[in-house]
């Protein structure tokens, strides 16, 4: 057992200490605490002038707690901190459109995925080299992604020809791109819709056919099935009664829900 | 007239409708232009407040870095390094107005404006509220006075408060900074004088923070905006919008990174003002050139709608004369055809496809001149004319024609060549005179019977002037045409007729316009004549008498011989009753024979027995019996004589039985004698009658009978009388048993003077008279005819004479 994994387990046994009675807990402080991104456009977005959280999983989180009958607390997470602040009891559960992969789910117990995104570049419009998906995979293109986010694998494997370019943050990705240093970053559905109402700058390159599907869920710490199975029947719920449709439909979402 | 008045109202109300439609026009281009205005002025304002809202963007970032600087000397508790620092942001910022640090108890604990230390300022009501991060810059209200310490005093001036949460040392601090909102309104008060606006600098939650107008009232105040709120979802708005009673066009720019919505309103009055006046200078500019255009318009449609009614005259005219020709073509008063050139047939009236019994697609293509119409005379007439020269045919004549059914028909034919759109065209006209010619034909007879009928004819006008007269007028009256034009009818007058007569004529012609009668007129000579005159009146199509036509017949020879023929039958008549009376006295002699005889024997027997002294009482009584019953019989006899001669004035009802019985009373003896033997068949039928007129009437049928049967043997006389009803008439049946009539006399013997006896033994008008009897006193009748039959078992063969008589 190398370090790692090791500490792999002491936040598995940790986060199965902590989780126990998890659902009693949250109901005993009537707090749900949901860890969200808040720069997450389109799922748990703030907007820093009104300090208020926009997006579906921001809007579901309230719908959780509504349904749990508590108070809801958000408390500020990352893709970068994710790892860490479920198994630490940071929050009960982690509600910001998570990509399903292999590594997150040792660590992390995934809930029924709500969304699912593929992958989608931005370029800049005054970009003459890239117009099609693709033009990307090609000698001299270089390609940003935002590090610990699941592109960063996927486009270490896809990519043959082009550069990519790992930056620390999402807002790097942007920055590299504008600054002419990268030609696209690439991003999700939800961001990228972002990135077209936000700016003026941003084209969208749209696969010209399935790239990479990823399924979107939560994440909860493993070992509490009980607060599990009820985020579980919540899904199913959410599904079933056209909430989650109504708030992907809010944030305009829509195509990427998963509704069944 | 009407025409042009209709044309010229048509003009005013299309060039009114082009004044609308130009100034409409006018006006909705001016409105398009207005609208272009305003989407000018709104571009401005989009960047305007674009422009702006960077700068103060720029101005609120350098307050949040500038307030980052502050941590380091609060961190140390540098107080001298914090002043400087107070120092050079105040010289660097011309729009911070003072920098107040305050802990956690929300008290001023150092300040750049000493007199604000100690103040406590609401740090809960800063916006927004921080989700996660507490070191947002949060803005606070707006407040009178030049800085905090003031507490609202000089409402002449204000500042803005901002708000920067720390957390030095495990302690929170807050960094408020007063800002100079004046500063914004000196920045740009250029661009905000140039266009009448304002600026506005609202929080997200819609209170007011600034504006470079003086709205005092407004700031700190909720504004509710439906552009803001549009801003807040796409950043940027613009658009007309009411604010406080007056007309904006506002721009609102949501700021990037703060709560503030920035605002630029442009008055829309005063911004349009330079516009609006070089629109009124556009709209005189163009409402004189529309006015020049239009009038133009007016002069050329006027001129145009003349020119048209000229031509819609012209048109009219031609439609008239084509609709003219049409009428005349397809009447039905003469047949009509049209030919081209060539004398192909075109066209046919209706008139002349049914004489011709033929349809329209059947002749065309077909020469006029092969129509199986005509006669070859007829033919070999019209033919040359239609192939020679056809420029110049005019031909009329009266020609003979055949129709479908084979008639003959005369007809005045007309051929003739018009030109037409250039060309020239024949049309052949044909009027059927057949009537009119049969008319004619009738007027001559007419006038042939006219002038030479026997009766006298003249012809008035409607006040009763003789205006014509026959030859026959002449010849009767003696008066000329000359002498008798222009007079009344009345010139003629005799003064032998009633006064009434003349009314009664009048009456007539009057009621019923026609009289007939008998006058006695004078003609000019003075002499008198009888005629029957018939009168006609003659009216016109109102009604009203046009003419009298007279025609009167001079009846007085006929008169004359009406008057002989009375003579002759009153002598007729005489004779009839002298044959009568003879043979009366015949019958009285027969009647009176035997009791004379009686009387003369009985007295004759009386002498003798006086003579000779036998005194035979019981002689003498039957003789004196005798003698007295045949007186009687004699005083009967001439009882029934003088009862027959006794005239009929009246009828009387009889029995028919009776007047038979009587009949053969009068003739008893003579039938006794002869032994005729009267047989008699006699229903009871009453009748009335002259029963004197009908026993003359079967005495001498009698007498007839007697005279044929007074030759035959004894046995073989007899006279069969018979009476019955048959339907209304009395028929009396008198039959003889004498041989019958000769067949070739038989009709001849009512006629009067007709005989087959000897002079001395008829007159011949004993029959003649019966049936005068029977048929004009008595309405009935009288015929004769022959009859075989058989009696007691004997053939007989006998005259019948059939006398019906109405009841």
């Amino acid at each position: 057992m190398n370090l790692g994994k090791l500490v792999l387990f002491c936040f598995l046994i940790l986060g199965v200490l902590n989780a126990s009675d998890r659902l009693q807990k949250i109901k005993d402080t009537n707090t749900l605490r949901v860890c969200i991104w808040p720069e997450y456009y389109g799922i748990s977005y703030l907007d820093t002038r009104t300090q208020k959280l926009v997006g579906i999983d921001s809007d579901l989180a309230l719908e959780l707690a509504k349904d749990l009958g508590v108070r809801l607390n958000y408390v500020q997470s990352s893709f970068a901190t994710l790892m860490k602040d479920v198994p630490n009891d940071k929050c009960d559960i982690a509600m910001f459109a998570i990509g399903i992969t292999k590594k997150r789910a040792e660590v992390l117990r995934y809930t029924t995925p709500h969304l699912s995104s593929d992958i989608y570049a931005i370029a800049t419009k005054t970009n003459k080299k890239i117009n099609t998906w693709d033009d990307i995979d090609k000698k001299g293109i270089v390609v940003a992604v935002a590090k610990g986010t699941y592109h960063e694998p996927v486009m270490k494997k896809k990519l043959k020809n082009a550069t990519l370019l790992v930056v620390n943050s999402y807002k790097a990705r942007e920055k590299e791109v504008l600054a002419g240093r990268a030609d696209v970053f690439m991003t999700d559905y939800p961001f990228g819709k972002r990135m077209l109402a936000k700016t003026n700058w941003a084209k969208l390159i749209i696969p010209e056919s399935t790239y990479h599907m990823t399924p979107y869920a939560w994440v909860s710490a493993y070992g509490d099935d009980a607060f599990h199975n009820r985020v579980e029947r919540f899904i199913k719920d959410i599904k079933k009664d056209g909430r989650l449709l109504k708030l992907a439909k809010k944030n305009g979402l829509e195509p990427i829900a998963k509704l069944k | 007239m009407r025409e042009l008045v209709l044309s010229f109202s048509k003009t005013i109300i299309s060039a009114i409708v082009l004044i609308f439609l130009i100034v409409g026009g006018v006006f909705i281009s001016l409105h398009l232009l207005k609208d272009e205005a305003i989407k000018t002025h709104l571009k401005i304002a989009k960047l305007h407040v674009n422009t702006f809202s960077e700068q103060i963007t720029q101005v609120f970032n350098y307050i949040d870095l500038t307030s980052d600087s502050l941590i380091t000397p609060i961190y140390l508790k540098n107080d001298e390094q914090l002043q400087i620092q107070f120092n050079m942001i105040l010289a660097n910022t011309p729009y911070v107005r003072s920098i107040n640090i305050l802990d956690d108890k929300q008290t001023i604990i150092k300040s750049s404006n000493k007199q604000n230390i100690g103040d406590i300022i609401d740090v809960q009501s800063f916006y927004p509220k921080p989700l996660f991060d507490n070191s947002l810059l949060r803005f606070g209200k707006n407040h009178f006075g030049r800085d905090i310490s003031d507490k609202g005093m000089d409402k002449s001036i204000s500042y803005l408060l901002l708000l920067k949460e720390v957390f030095i040392n495990n302690k929170t601090y807050y960094i408020v900074i007063a800002l100079n909102t004046d500063y914004f309104t000196n920045r740009y008060i250029d661009s905000l004088n140039e266009y009448h606006a304002k600026l506005h600098i609202i929080r997200l939650d819609g209170t007011l923070l600034y504006s470079s107008k003086n709205d005092e009232n407004s700031i700190n105040t909720l504004i509710k905006s439906k552009l803001m709120d549009e801003a807040i979802s796409s950043t940027i708005s613009s658009g007309q919008e009411n604010y406080n009673g007056k007309e904006y066009l506002s721009a609102y720019y949501l700021t990037d990174v703060y709560p503030l919505n920035i605002a630029f309103k442009m008055d829309l009055e005063k911004s349009l003002s330079q516009w609006e006046n070089k629109r009124e200078e556009i709209v005189l500019l163009i409402s004189v050139l529309v006015s020049f255009i239009i009038l133009l318009i007016f002069i050329m449609i006027y001129r145009q709608k003349l020119q048209r009614i000229k031509e819609i005259k012209s048109h009219k005219k031609q439609v008239e004369e084509h609709k003219k020709f049409k009428i005349l073509f397809e009447q039905d008063i003469f047949m009509s055809a049209v030919l081209s050139n060539d004398g192909t047939i075109e066209d046919i009236n209706p008139l002349g496809l049914n004489f011709l019994g033929k349809k329209l697609d059947e002749l065309k293509e077909i020469k006029f001149y092969d129509l199986e119409c005509w006669t070859p005379k007829v033919k070999d007439m019209i033919k040359p004319l239609i192939l020679a020269d056809k420029e110049i045919i005019d031909v009329r004549k009266e020609i003979k024609v055949i129709d479908a059914l084979g008639d003959a028909h005369a007809i005045e034919f007309i051929l003739k060549s018009i030109e037409m759109d250039g060309d020239y065209k024949i049309f052949a006209l044909g009027l059927d005179i057949t009537e009119k010619k049969e008319k004619e034909e009738k007027l001559k007879h007419a006038y042939i019977v006219y002038s030479n009928t026997h009766d006298g004819i003249m012809i008035t006008d409607k006040d009763a002037n003789i205006i014509d007269i026959n030859d026959a007028f002449v010849e009767n009256t003696g008066f000329t045409m000359d002498e008798v034009y222009g007079q009344n009818p009345r010139i003629l007058k005799s003064g032998k007729v009633n006064m009434d007569i003349y009314k009664g004529m009048w009456d007539d012609l009057n009621a019923k316009g026609f009289w007939r009668g008998e006058l006695i007129n004078k003609d000019k000579d003075g002499n008198f004549y009888d005629e029957v005159l018939t009168v006609n009146a003659i009216h016109d199509d109102n009604g009203e008498v046009k003419n009298y036509i007279g025609v009167f017949t001079n009846i007085t020879k006929q008169k004359l011989q009406e008057k002989k023929l009375k003579e002759q039958e009153h002598l007729l008549f005489q004779q009839s009753k002298m044959a009568a009376m003879g043979e009366m006295l015949e019958n009285i002699a027969h009647q009176w024979r035997q009791p004379l005889s009686v009387i003369s024997m009985s007295a004759s027997g009386i002498k003798l027995k006086r003579q000779f002294g036998l005194e035979d009482e019981s002689y003498f009584d039957d003789a004196l019996d005798g003698i007295v019953n045949s007186t009687k019989h004699l005083s009967d006899t001439i009882d029934d004589f003088r009862n027959f001669f006794k005239p009929n004035k009246e009828k009387h009802e009889v029995f028919i039985e009776d007047v038979i019985e009587r009949s053969i009373s009068i003739v008893s003896s003579k039938f006794k004698n002869r032994e005729i033997k009267v047989i008699k068949d006699i229903d009871k039928i009453k009748l009335n009658i002259y029963d004197n007129e009908l026993i003359q009437v079967i005495m001498n049928i009698f007498k007839n009978s007697q005279d044929i049967l007074e030759k035959l043997p004894a046995d073989d006389r007899y006279i069969f009388v018979k009476a019955r009803v048959i339907e209304d008439k009395m028929i009396l049946k008198i039959k003889d048993s004498g041989g019958g009539i000769d067949e070739e006399i038989i009709d001849k013997i009512f006629e009067p003077y007709f005989t087959t006896k000897h002079q001395s033994q008829g007159t011949g008008i004993g029959l003649y008279m019966s049936e005068e009897i029977i048929v004009k006193h008595m309405k009935g009748n009288i015929y004769v005819n022959n009859e075989e039959y058989v009696y007691d078992d004997k053939e007989f063969k006998g005259a019948v004479f059939t006398i019906g008589i109405p009841l």
